[in-house]
């Protein structure tokens, strides 16, 4: 081990480096060095892996890392590969820019005293993440499954409301019941095999597998913990703890929760499916037809209920449970191509989604800290950025060229021709039926969104006069136009609108709805505070530039991608 | 310098943007910018079709396979000559149109953001880039279709979006299934099916593709049994029903289903499957389907975007022939349906803009009241019926002889849609002209009914007349637009 190269120690830096940074806090007992020291340590740990991933991937090669020099069965392993360093580099960088473009609602929705907490589970979180990915012994997984879920959970309850508070019950109990089963499973193979550690695990399940006699223990355990990391990764339909975690929360928690700690799993997964199960045995046991028809069920019911919401961050959180499915689905197609496509989802979902949530988040910032779609009529006016960057990730999320969702499609899709003919045309279809379902309920927000601030004035009710007794359907315009005023947004903008509308109505010249104009100008004032610091500009800059990135620049990640997983 | 091709889609797509940005007071300094936006574009885009090489422009490569290129060839400056024109014609109608609907500087936005984007798929080289700019066509014209922003605006925009993204992730997999299959993306005369090594053996799947493509793409060109989204679209400003569902857009889907067969999957590999089959039998329902429900709906707009779904199937059905000759016949119904449909759908705005009237049986004595529009209706109408020597009559004359030639039993079939749709034609198309020039109600009656029934002002009446000028006289003299479209369908242009 003395010729071993210095940098593939950084995984293990990494994990340390979060651990000790987010110990340290309590030291401070302060936000905002808390928040500097978590920045800091997000920066190291990702120019470190980025580092370890450059060269990883110009050499070629794996390691596996002795923590202490113990080796096993006592030792702990960490193992590293071009995969693994690729997805701590993109967790850094995504998770980073998440809290940079949430900072704003963190100091305004977490209790000043707690402050310094929430970054503390940040940096619990993150360590908790690369040791997941990283981690070559399931019981290490295990302990790290369970920091993630406490960790995750702390920081949806954060922002302090009855609301969060009942979601992060349900996704305690849901993720306890996904660990638990992962622990059974794991208690059960170590009971027929003997061995933790994944590369030790291989040989003797290929061994049992060929003797045929332990069919039914070995399905069991490989189903448990599957399933165990599927509750966890909110596939439907164990998705029901997601949206009120996700929708609830803090914007940057939703951003993290939704974009990474989903990830974290099925990365894991994807490891011990290639170490431990192997692909094949996984196949003849029926393991990978079950995630894929639940993924296939997942994209499309996760759009379906994403259609019904009209609350912006529980909508976007619907919408996780259908990209998760997507995911799956790619693992499920139980294929080489399926397996990338899946890891390049994962990637491309990674960095869409935050955005989202951040966006939201913004928008949401200069609505009265409403999530309702009605409330949040024309928002994208009062915060541009926000505005494009969700029309952006909408776009992203539709699958339209150049943007970081269309080659997940492109792979997928491929995958599905390279696959039997039972799945084929089941992916295809669910493709194309999920993308039109993405479409509905994500353009309609935008429209909405952008919606013009004078719109209330003017439905069918704006004719020039000559003829506007005659317009059909004239009453209920009117109607509706006094219904859609009063019903937007808080009180005081009703009042404001409404008056507005008279004046408007008043005006019988059709060009007179400039006048409004100057409404914009009483929500600022109402708000004081919009939430457009220059760290959120920042931040929707960064994530529509690595949008556009890895929508037109796929090829060079997905060369990384295959190698990384033929390296697994 | 091929790369000049960006510029009429991507100048008016970067003037739309600003115009949302800049957000003018006045709406005289709006309606000078939007002209010479639009007049601009035309004009280049007219001049580099004619003047610019043939060779491909690589905006963004992704692999060898995929890239965004744009290239000309006869078929993009078809589709792009008739979409620049009647662009600026459009824009000058609704100038006046708009100014009942309000909220005219988003709908000029999106309004010349689309130029840019049917450009786009008029110059696009390859199935992905034409595929990138149909969806962002669907995107950049759900703000016209839900302009009113009412229930019934947002629901039809939601019928909209619901059909035009799924056909468009249908048509998605006949790419990857091309991808997959044929030897590149490119659009090339006679198909990319060129590599047998790859496609022997998987006829069925590819097949399968190009009927994936021609319904994906073909929602658009509103096929049955997924039409519904057009006559629900009618709620929009009358000038994007004019422009974008008689023009723009549904010739958009006409042109992609043209690329996909003549270009993408080759008429050589699909003529005589049962998936030409199939699709020419759906054209033929379509055709007659469309005049029926024509018939019925007693909406003015309504009935012509039936009016349009029946028409639209006389071109997919032309081209389902799969002969040159076939593709001649499409593409001359193409232009020919484009000016009249949308010179009748001018008509009906003029009428819902001056007095508000929707109905077909509330247009008793318009021929006295509105006499320059019913005179552009008429002839126009005329013209879509096929009364020689207007201009409807070429093109269903080519289609008819394509039909024969091909020798295919079920083209015969579909002549007979197309004598039987003739008639429904007639009938619904003279019911309103019979009843404006024809009234059942006395000089009195009618006096005080339509008294300030007048026909609009220049800015509508111009564009009506001169579009039926235009009809009339190529009606009489298509030669040069038959002679162009045969040295397309050929491959020699």
């Amino acid at each position: 081990m003395h010729d071993m190269p210095f940098i593939y120690n950084f995984p293990f830096f990494s994990i340390l480096l979060t651990l000790i940074g987010g110990m340290s806090m309590p030291f401070f007992r302060n936000g905002r060095v808390a928040q500097k020291i978590n920045m800091g340590i997000i920066i190291a740990v990702g120019v470190m892996n980025f580092i370890l991933f450059c060269n990883l991937v110009s050499t070629g090669e794996h390691f596996t890392y002795m923590m202490g020099h113990f080796p096993a069965p006592w030792g702990n392993e960490i193992r590293g590969g071009p995969f693994e360093a690729l997805m701590a580099t993109v967790f850094a960088f995504v998770m980073g820019f998440a809290i940079l473009g949430g900072v704003f609602n963190i100091y305004e929705d977490v209790p000043k005293k707690k402050q310094y907490l929430y970054f503390l589970m940040m940096n619990l979180l993150l360590s908790s993440m690369i040791a997941l990915i990283y981690t070559n012994d399931m019981f290490t997984a295990y302990v790290f499954i369970e920091i993630n879920t406490l960790a995750a959970c702390a920081i949806v309850m954060s922002k302090d409301s009855g609301e969060t508070i009942v979601a992060t019950i349900r996704y305690l109990i849901m993720s306890l019941l996904g660990s638990g089963l992962f622990l059974m499973g794991l208690a059960l193979l170590y009971n027929i095999t003997g061995h933790l550690l994944m590369e030790s695990l291989q040989p003797v399940i290929l061994q049992m597998a060929e003797s045929e006699q332990y069919y039914l223990p070995l399905t069991v355990v490989f189903a448990v913990t599957t399933l165990g990391l599927c509750v966890k990764s909110a596939l439907y339909p164990f998705h029901s703890w997601l949206p009120g975690a996700h929708g609830s929360a803090t914007s940057s928690s939703s951003a993290i929760l939704s974009g990474l700690v989903l990830k974290g799993y099925i990365i894991l997964l994807m490891k011990m499916m290639y170490r431990v199960y192997t692909p094949e045995l996984l196949a003849k046991l029926h393991i990978t037809d079950a995630i894929f028809v639940l993924g296939i069920i997942g994209m499309i019911m996760g759009s379906i209920h994403a259609l019904r919401e009209r609350h912006i961050k529980r909508m976007t959180a619907y919408s996780s449970v259908a990209q998760i499915g997507y995911i799956f689905m790619g693992i499920g197609l139980n294929s080489e191509v399926g397996m990338m496509a899946a890891s390049f989802h994962i990637l491309s979902h990674a960095i869409t989604k935050p955005m989202l949530f951040l966006a939201a988040g913004g928008l949401a910032n200069v609505s009265g800290h409403s999530y309702e779609f009605k409330d949040l009529k024309g928002a994208a006016h009062r915060n541009k950025i926000a505005g494009v960057a969700f029309v952006i990730g909408a776009l992203s999320m539709i699958g339209i060229p150049l943007f970081a969702g269309f080659p997940s499609k492109l792979f997928f899709s491929t995958g599905a021709l390279h696959s039997d003919y039972f799945r084929m045309p089941l992916v295809l279809i669910a493709l194309a039926v999920s993308t039109a379902l993405n479409a509905l309920y994500y353009l309609p927000v935008c429209i909405n969104i952008w919606r013009m601030k004078d719109e209330p004035g003017h439905g069918h009710g704006h004719g020039s006069d000559d003829h506007s007794a005659s317009h059909g359907g004239e009453p209920e315009a009117v109607h509706a136009v006094h219904a859609e005023a009063l019903g937007h947004g808080s009180i005081s903008h009703a009042v404001s609108h409404g008056a507005a509308a008279v004046a408007d109505a008043g005006h019988a010249d059709s060009g007179g709805h400039e006048l409004l104009h100057d409404t914009d100008g009483a929500h600022e004032m109402h708000h004081g505070k919009t939430g457009i610091t220059p760290a959120f500009v920042v931040s929707m800059v960064v994530f529509i530039a690595s949008n556009f990135g890895l929508g037109i620049f796929y090829g060079p990640v997905m060369d990384a991608i295959r190698k990384g997983l033929e390296l697994l | 310098m091929p790369f000049l091709l960006l510029i009429p889609v991507f100048f008016p797509i970067a003037m739309g943007l600003a115009l949302l940005a800049l957000n003018f007071k006045e709406r005289a300094q709006r309606q000078i910018y939007v002209s010479i936006v639009i007049i601009a574009n035309m004009v280049m885009s007219i001049v580099f079709m004619l003047t610019l090489p043939r060779t491909t422009f690589t905006l963004v490569r992704f692999t060898d396979k995929l890239s965004i290129s744009f290239k000309l060839d006869g078929l993009s400056i078809v589709f792009g000559m008739i979409v620049s024109i009647l662009w600026v014609v459009a824009t000058f109608y609704s100038f006046e149109y708009m100014k009942h609907e309000g909220k005219e500087n988003k709908f000029f936005s999106f309004f010349t953001m689309s130029f840019g984007v049917v450009c786009g798929i008029a110059f696009s080289a390859n199935l992905i880039t034409m595929y990138l700019f149909y969806e962002l066509l669907t995107v950049a014209t759900l703000p016209l279709v839900m302009h009113a922003m009412d229930k019934r605006a947002s629901s039809a925009g939601k019928k909209y979006v619901a059909f035009s993204i799924t056909g468009a992730s249908f048509g998605f997999i006949a790419i990857m299934i091309l991808m997959n299959f044929g030897a590149s993306l490119d659009f090339t005369y006679g198909g990319v099916l060129t590599n047998m090594a790859l496609l022997t053996g998987h006829e069925p799947i590819v097949q399968i593709g190009y009927i994936c493509a021609f319904f994906g793409f073909g929602v658009k060109a509103a096929i049955f049994p997924f039409y519904n989204w057009l006559p629900s679209a009618g709620v929009a400003p009358t000038p994007v029903s004019a422009l974008l569902h008689a023009v723009a857009v549904v010739n958009a889907g006409i042109f992609a289903i043209t690329r996909v067969i003549y270009y993408c999957f080759g008429a050589d590999f699909l003529s005589g499957t049962w998936a030409q089959y199939l699709t020419m039998f759906m054209a033929i329902v379509t055709i007659v389907f469309g005049s029926s429900m024509a018939l019925r709906e007693n909406h003015i707009k309504r009935r012509l975007a039936y009016s349009t779904v029946s028409n639209l199937s006389y071109m997919l059905f032309s081209l389902t022939i799969m002969t040159p000759e076939g593709m001649v016949g499409g593409l001359a119904h193409m232009l020919f349906h484009s000016v009249l449909k949308i010179t009748l759908f001018f008509v009906a705005g003029a009428i819902i803009y001056k007095t508000g009237r929707e109905y077909v049986d509330q247009l008793e004595g318009f021929g006295r009241s509105m006499p320059k529009t019913m005179i552009a209706f008429s002839i126009c109408s005329m013209g879509l019926i096929g009364i020689p020597p207007l201009m409807g009559i070429t093109s269903k004359w080519l289609i008819s002889k394509a039909a024969v030639e091909s020798q295919i039993p079920l083209a015969i079939v579909g002549i007979a849609a197309l004598i039987v749709s003739a008639l429904l034609t007639t009938l619904y198309l003279f019911e309103i002209i019979i009843k404006a020039y024809f009234p059942a109600k006395s000089k009195e009656e009618l006096a005080e009914a339509n008294m300030d029934v007048k026909d609009p002002n220049g800015l509508m009446t111009i564009p009506m007349l001169g579009l039926t000028a235009f009809s009339v006289l190529f009606g009489i003299w298509p030669d040069p637009f038959i002679k162009i479209f045969e040295l397309i369908s050929y491959g020699a242009f």
